[in-house]
């Protein structure tokens, strides 16, 4: 589903990501796992056509990003992203209006869920409502691909398991989820496969079970050992 | 496509500047009314003095608020946070591009119209000064091609802004001040162009000059309609430089 060869990305010749050969296949929930400043956002980027790369291509079923790519892919980026003046109720009508496959259904299950009130301002909501908002809007996409950028960070711990339960109950079955965070151990459980990043460069992609067994740790506690 | 971002982006500006155009339009007609209610007694006279001052100002500063709202919704709308989503809907660049041109078209011919509007509402029928009857005048002979250079003019700022913004994201490390380069850049070459226009016409139509001497108000026209030229072109010319350095290089904060 993604492709990414020899990708690499420079500020200023200063390396962000370095010869990434990365592999993606569908239907499957991977981690991207790697510290602060390891690369994780910048390699979101590239996937999305956010970022212009400096070496190498992304393909995603086969084709450059672009506007095919954007109707597969449901992106939850770590800022804020929203127009703060719209209500929460006029953001759900602009992803329906956008996403053929956006499902006010479930957006307004989700909504209801996490206790979100469709009528209440975005800029009106607590940092952690605007981010379950912004993960409600997402994950109501019958996307072929989920792309979520630190989706637990701003949330205290307490909402962590709620939201990683949101995803796991919600997210199209067939789809690709890639999940990046350094927060590994809270999001360790649902994930398939691993790709840990360090210095902007890939250092292992791997099954999420046959590497805990082959280690006989958690996947948290590899990472640890190996980047401490 | 093309109709869903313009709908998002009229309503996003609407919802700021259309409150504040009314705002304008209420304020002018409570000082024409203050100038009617002035043969009654000299204190509405006065009031109205004070409001026409505020009335000035509320005109001039719809206008400028117009342009500082669009150019930031570009801003805002394509290279910060929203840009997240922005450049993430399945639309071509283009239409992207072009909507936002558009809408800046719409608010530009809005504020002009506001302008114009409020000062008749202000001004119509009242006795003026000599010169500014004078010029009031000459004004009506060439108002279709006048209105339209205004129009033409404020649309520049924000489209030369654009182009500018554009160009600036192909820097890595300082965006606005390359960006602000590229305007004084793009400003520059806007007006070689108006030198060349001008040149060409003096060369070509020597009855022009003669005609404008004698201030012949046909001529006056003419000439507007030819600076109009020069404009036209450097606003076009805006979207395509905008389109095609965000095509080659888009580098999201």
């Amino acid at each position: 589903m993604i492709e990414c060869a020899n990708l690499g990305k420079f500020y200023n010749g200063v390396v962000a990501l370095e010869g990434v050969n990365l592999t993606i296949g569908r239907g499957k929930i991977i981690g991207l796992l790697g510290e602060n400043g390891s690369g994780k956002t910048t390699l979101i980027k590239l996937i999305n056509g956010l970022l212009s790369p400096s070496t190498g291509s992304v393909a995603i079923d086969g084709k450059a990003p672009g506007v095919e790519s954007k109707k597969i892919i449901s992106y939850l980026p770590e800022n804020a992203f929203l127009d703060s003046d719209m209500r929460v109720r006029e953001a759900v009508g602009y992803y329906a209006d956008f996403f053929a496959d956006f499902d006010r259904e479930k957006a307004g299950r989700v909504l209801r869920e996490m206790e979100i009130d469709p009528k209440k301002k975005i800029k009106n909501l607590s940092k952690g409502m605007k981010e379950k908002l912004s993960l409600t809007l997402v994950i109501s996409r019958n996307a072929g691909c989920y792309i979520l950028d630190e989706p637990i960070a701003g949330v205290d711990p307490a909402a962590r398991d709620r939201i990683l339960d949101t995803i796991l109950n919600n997210f199209n079955e067939n789809a690709t989820v890639l999940v990046s965070t350094h927060l590994i151990a809270d999001i360790e459980r649902i994930l398939d496969e691993v790709v840990f990043i360090h210095h902007g460069k890939i250092v292992l992609h791997e099954d999420a079970d046959a590497l805990r067994t082959r280690r006989g740790k958690s996947i948290d506690a590899i990472f640890r050992e190996d980047f401490r | 496509m093309i109709g869903k971002v313009l709908k998002y982006d009229i309503r996003s500006i609407g919802k700021t500047l259309l409150p504040v155009y009314g705002v304008t339009v209420l304020l002018c007609a409570f000082t024409r009314l203050m100038v009617f209610l002035e043969t009654y007694s000299s204190v509405f006279g006065m009031f109205g003095m004070l409001t026409n001052v505020f009335s000035l100002i509320a005109v001039a500063g719809s206008v400028a608020l117009t342009l500082f709202i669009c150019v930031r919704r570009f801003y805002v709308h394509l290279f910060k946070e929203q840009g997240y989503l922005t450049n993430m809907l399945p639309v071509k660049l283009e239409t992207l591009v072009f909507s936002k041109f558009a809408v800046s078209l719409l608010f530009s011919v809005g504020a002009a119209a506001l302008a114009i509007g409020s000062l008749a509402l202000m001004y119509a029928s009242l006795e003026l000064t000599p010169n500014i009857t004078e010029f009031v005048n000459v004004v009506k002979s060439v108002f279709p091609i006048f209105f339209v250079l205004i129009i033409l003019s404020l649309y520049l700022y924000q489209s030369g802004a654009y182009a500018a913004y554009s160009i600036g994201q192909r820097s890595g490390r300082n965006k606005i001040g390359s960006a602000f380069a590229a305007y004084l850049l793009l400003y520059f070459v806007y007006q070689i162009m108006n030198l060349i226009v001008l040149l060409v016409v003096y060369f070509a139509w020597r009855d022009l000059w003669t005609l404008l001497e004698q201030n012949d108000m046909h001529a006056v026209k003419n000439l507007l309609y030819v600076a109009a030229i020069p404009t036209v072109i450097a606003n076009i010319g805006c979207y395509f430089v905008s389109v095609r350095f965000l095509k080659k290089q888009m580098d999201l904060e």
